[in-house]
């Protein structure tokens, strides 16, 4: 049932998550630990450690978690920090030889803090490279169209690979950011498909992983959809089916959740496909009748 | 008869159903309604719609539905209620801080206070402390809402919070919010408040401003 090309970045170990939370809050280790174990067993490729902001104010308790997740989990771990004081802390904290050898993630780097990349001289680490932003004259640019993410794609691997980072395109994960469908009045989720495709195309940039922050997509909607099917994982599930075949290789999701590519006449699928084609509020009209029967 | 209207017109928009909000929103003004009794009708719809959207009774999609059913009908509205010296409940500037580009959030809250009339000054993302207070200054605000996604940028949440209670602005009181936001963070850095969601954000901004 599940896609076995699909790569998994497990995403539990983050306060998002309400009992992952508390058990940050509480200092609960072998909780922790408990979760590593369980993605780990359900066929995960890497772990994100997210462990909120006490990451800034609590070293100890990062290395803790780091060593005690690395104690029960052969995998590599995706560090979730856009701070490189952060990183600095986990990378050293790294233990390569528990992960035989693979290198973690250092997520995330972006045109905005550049100088980050300096963490990989602490060990040898993949990227995952924030395409929502870009630097532009010395100020921080969001990125509106697909075209100004492609570019910003194009030209921050550039710099990497041509910049003896120690890098290859296999270490890189671009992330094109994903919005909830259910506030997407601004073709946010049509602009990070069409960004999937330019940069599939792309051919300087082959070689390279593009992921995204999948759960974020299927938020703030109701469990059941009107042909009684789980709502969030199908959404889920139908950008899956329309972005994989234009390159995207990896989500930072749940481990054992149900990811399908769907047929062309399932009706979550074809109620999406029409939700992202629409305009401003169209688009959460028809998202809404994804769960609502139109009152008659 | 303009009871049921007023009634009806806060089923339209707590529905989202537009042209139905329009229509009796046109209907009460031709039939001479108090401005300030189509201006309750509507408001009370978005707190049906808060509170609804509070115990998962609707959701996020049925509510910008219904903010704009209630937009649409506000902008008929507007100018009577202008003429009637009828001003929005406060003001309030809301804005996502320095260094965060992220602004998803801020605007749904920015909506939802909207929508409860409060007179909203949307100063976007990525915004220093020092535009938050001009603001603040300039529209005699009640209110600041300040919105941060990254945990890299709660510290200059704290520092616009600092900055914003050391500046001279009796009564202001600042609301914070965001994925990583929580209410403890809240205290630790000296906001007066903290909102969990959009709906949330409506209730304290006027717990805050009735305390005051």
């Amino acid at each position: 049932m599940s896609i076995p090309s699909l790569k998994i970045i497990g995403e539990r170990i983050n306060p998002g998550f309400a009992k992952s939370k508390a058990m940050l809050d509480g200092g609960d280790i072998s909780g922790l630990q408990e979760l590593a174990r369980s993605q780990t067993a359900k066929g995960c490729d890497y772990l994100t450690i997210n462990i909120g902001d006490r990451a800034e104010r609590d070293s100890g308790f990062l290395v803790d978690v780091i060593q005690a997740v690395q104690a029960v989990s052969h995998l590599p771990l995706s560090f979730d920090y856009p701070n490189r004081a952060v990183q600095e802390i986990c990378l050293k904290a790294w233990q390569p030889a528990k992960a035989q050898g693979r290198k973690p993630i250092v997520n995330s780097i972006s045109e905005l803090r550049w100088d980050m990349l300096d963490v990989l001289k602490i060990t040898a680490a993949k990227v995952v490279l924030m395409a929502s932003e870009r630097m532009e004259d010395g100020q921080p640019v969001p990125n509106e169209t697909p075209t100004e993410i492609a570019s910003t794609v194009h030209r921050m691997v550039h710099n990497i690979l041509s910049n003896g980072y120690g890098l290859g395109p296999e270490d890189l994960f671009v992330d094109v950011s994903l919005t909830p469908i259910a506030m997407d009045t601004n073709g946010l989720v049509r602009r990070a498909i069409e960004a999937i495709r330019l940069i599939g195309a792309d051919a300087d940039l082959r070689g390279i992983h593009l992921v995204v922050g999948l759960s974020n997509l299927g938020i703030m909607l109701p469990k059941v959809a009107v042909d009684g099917s789980p709502l969030p994982v199908k959404i889920e599930s139908a950008f899956l089916t329309l972005t994989m075949p234009h390159g995207l290789d990896t989500v930072l999701g749940t481990p054992g959740r149900d990811y399908r590519i769907l047929p062309p006449d399932d009706f979550v699928l074809q109620g999406f496909q029409q939700a992202i084609a629409l305009e401003g509020f169209d688009t959460l009209e028809r998202v809404r009748r994804l769960y609502q029967r139109d009152e008659g | 008869m303009v009871e049921v209207d007023l009634n009806s017109l806060t089923l339209a928009i707590g529905k989202g159903n537009r042209a139905e909000a329009v229509r009796l929103t046109k209907q009460a003004i031709e039939a001479a309604t108090p401005p300030a009794q189509v201006l309750a009708a509507m408001v009370a719809a978005m707190d049906d719609v808060g509170r609804k959207f509070q115990c998962n009774q609707v959701f996020v999609p049925e509510m910008l539905i219904a903010a704009r059913a209630m937009r649409e009908s506000m902008a008929l509205l507007e100018p009577l209620l202008v003429k009637a010296g009828i001003k929005p409940e406060f003001t309030a500037v809301i804005g996502t801080v320095q260094g965060d580009l992220h602004d998803i959030g801020k605007n749904l809250v920015a909506m939802m206070w909207k929508g409860a009339n409060f007179g909203v000054v949307d100063l976007g993302s990525n915004v220093p402390a020092e535009k938050f207070i001009a603001a603040a200054r300039e529209h005699k605000a009640k209110v600041v809402g300040l919105s941060a996604l990254l945990t890299t940028t709660m510290p200059a949440m704290k520092q616009t919070v600092l900055a914003l209670k050391a500046a001279d602005l009796p009564g202001l009181k600042v609301v914070i919010g965001g994925a990583p936001i929580t209410e403890s963070f809240a205290r630790e850095i000296g906001a007066d408040g903290f909102a969990a969601d959009a709906a949330g954000a409506v209730d304290t901004a006027r717990r805050l401003v009735a305390a005051a």
